[in-house]
């Protein structure tokens, strides 16, 4: 009999979960369901050292293409979040060649002719989505792009907050925009140059400093384990928004 | 009255204070004007090529958006302060009408937005406002007696003629505004002369010769006042009397600024 009735038969007997199949780079794998596809990639005997990172959806560096047959979509997903499905066909981009740009934040301020300046291509953008398309976050991609064309960091700055730096927009994007990069710098005039500064953090370390906690850290630091814990139970717990 | 209204990345980054002074001269004519909350770059000159659909989609979203804003605020005029931008979406407007499989194309590529019904009117500032030149006349405090105007349009706002809300030899809308306003309007033969538009970023050179060119023209004919509805013309004549060695007496401003200040603003 075939692999895949093989395998579905010896699962069965075992217990074992069901037995589906994947395709890696054109190549057909036998993997359990219910695996995710980094997961399912280690199962299959890859041992991969890119395209592996926080295995926690925050890193950015699984960043996984597939289809299904008899769809054109291009899907894309996070190898460490997604799981496998029957009949994928995938492939991992664990990098999008983008040098880093050199600059000093210091000498830069909030304006978007500046950030133009570094990343000409941003004029090129036609608006066709493609990027937000391949948002394994969901973001809005082309908006964050069109805003800084307009000249609203501020605004592109907030729609990419939860970027992960994957590069798939960027690997994708047919005016080659390097969103990463940019995107990167946006968030970094936004938060240097816009937001208020936090007064009591430098209140605070200033008290760091001048050494107002020491003696307060040797206590805990000499106090048994269970003394800690009751401490730690008892402590005041700030109440959710 | 309500209009919704496309900025453009021009106004936004570089004429706000045209977009502000705008707002509030439609306000005291009673029309109410709603930012789109979504709206995309219309390409500028890409925007008005005819063999690359990929040029307008920005566009096409816009105007896409504007279709659901429509349904919000019960009206389909969409506003534009920017000439090419007003240029590029009512092209769009215009090529689906004529090249319909253009839309089609689009519209299987846009899949994640709705289908563009194209319901949405897309209307130049200075349209709506010889429109209600009456009203405006009725809010007339100053006389502005100093003042003698040669109103230039530059061309996207009046070419190519399926686009143009005016004659696109002998536009008239600004000097019939202004008119209306008491204020003193030369004969200008250069009101839809080029001011050199992009060819500012590509040769500086014929940047400033045409511009140049316009404004002492303007000048000759007696004006020392060019009103504009294009921050690029804008930019452009500026930039040409600023460079030129030569003292002209002109001041090169907004249609707007003039309305705001016969209107005792």
């Amino acid at each position: 009999m075939g692999l895949r009735a093989q395998a579905q038969v010896e699962s069965v007997e075992a217990g074992a979960p069901k037995m589906i199949r994947i395709y890696v780079m054109g190549r057909e794998y036998l993997v359990p369901e219910g695996l995710t596809i980094l997961k399912a990639l280690e199962y299959a005997g890859f041992r991969l050292v890119r395209g592996v990172g926080c295995r926690g959806g925050f890193c950015g560096a699984c960043a996984t293409l597939y289809r299904k047959p008899g769809e054109y979509r291009l899907k894309i997903a996070l190898a460490c979040q997604n799981t496998v499905e029957d009949e994928m066909h995938i492939v991992m981009l664990p990098y999008t060649p983008i040098p880093k740009t050199r600059y000093r934040l210091e000498n830069l301020k909030l304006d978007a002719g500046l950030v133009f300046k570094l990343f000409p291509e941003i004029a090129r953008c036609v608006a066709c989505n493609t990027c937000t398309k391949g948002c394994p976050q969901g973001l809005q991609v082309m908006d964050a792009v069109q805003a800084v064309k307009r000249g609203d960091l501020a605004r592109a700055s907030n729609l990419v907050f939860d970027c992960i730096a994957c590069g798939i927009c960027a690997t994708r994007c047919p005016a080659e925009i390097r969103h990463p990069e940019i995107f990167l710098l946006v968030r970094r005039l936004y938060g240097k140059f816009a937001l208020p500064r936090s007064r009591r953090l430098e209140e605070r370390l200033k008290e760091i400093a001048q050494g107002k906690y020491i003696v307060e850290l040797e206590k805990l630091k000499k106090m048994p384990v269970d003394e800690l814990k009751k401490l730690y139970a008892s402590r005041t717990i700030e109440p959710e928004e | 009255m309500k209009v919704l209204y496309y900025p453009g990345c021009t106004i936004k980054r570089n004429a706000a204070d045209y977009e502000k002074k705008a707002v509030e001269i439609l306000g005291k004519i009673g029309i109410e004007v709603h930012e789109l909350p979504d709206w995309y770059c219309c390409g500028v000159l890409y925007g008005t090529v005819r063999d690359d659909v990929a040029k307008h989609i920005g566009g096409l979203r816009t105007l896409i958006k504007a279709q659901a804003a429509s349904r919000i605020h019960n009206t389909t005029k969409l506003l534009t302060l920017c000439p090419m931008c007003y240029n590029v979406l009512k092209r769009i407007n215009v090529m689906i009408k004529t090249l319909p499989e253009n839309l089609e194309t689009l519209t299987l590529f846009m899949d994640e937005e709705e289908r563009y019904s194209v319901a949405i009117e897309v209307v130049h500032l200075l349209e709506i406002l010889r429109d209600h030149r009456d009203e405006l006349k009725a809010l007339v405090t100053s006389k502005l007696e100093e003042v003698v105007v040669a109103p230039y349009y530059g061309c996207t706002l009046v070419r190519p003629r399926e686009v143009s809300f005016d004659n696109a030899e002998n536009p008239e809308s600004m000097d019939i505004v202004l008119k209306a306003l008491g204020v003193k309007v030369v004969e200008f033969p250069f009101k839809t002369e080029c001011c050199g538009s992009y060819m500012t970023l590509i040769s500086k050179e014929v940047a400033s010769t045409k511009p140049m060119e316009i404004v002492e023209e303007a000048v000759a004919r007696g004006a020392n006042t060019i009103a504009t509805v294009c921050p690029l013309c804008h930019y452009n004549l500026s930039r040409a009397l600023k460079l030129t060695g030569k003292k002209v007496n002109v001041n090169i401003v907004y249609l707007t600024d003039i309305l705001l200040r016969a209107l005792g603003v």
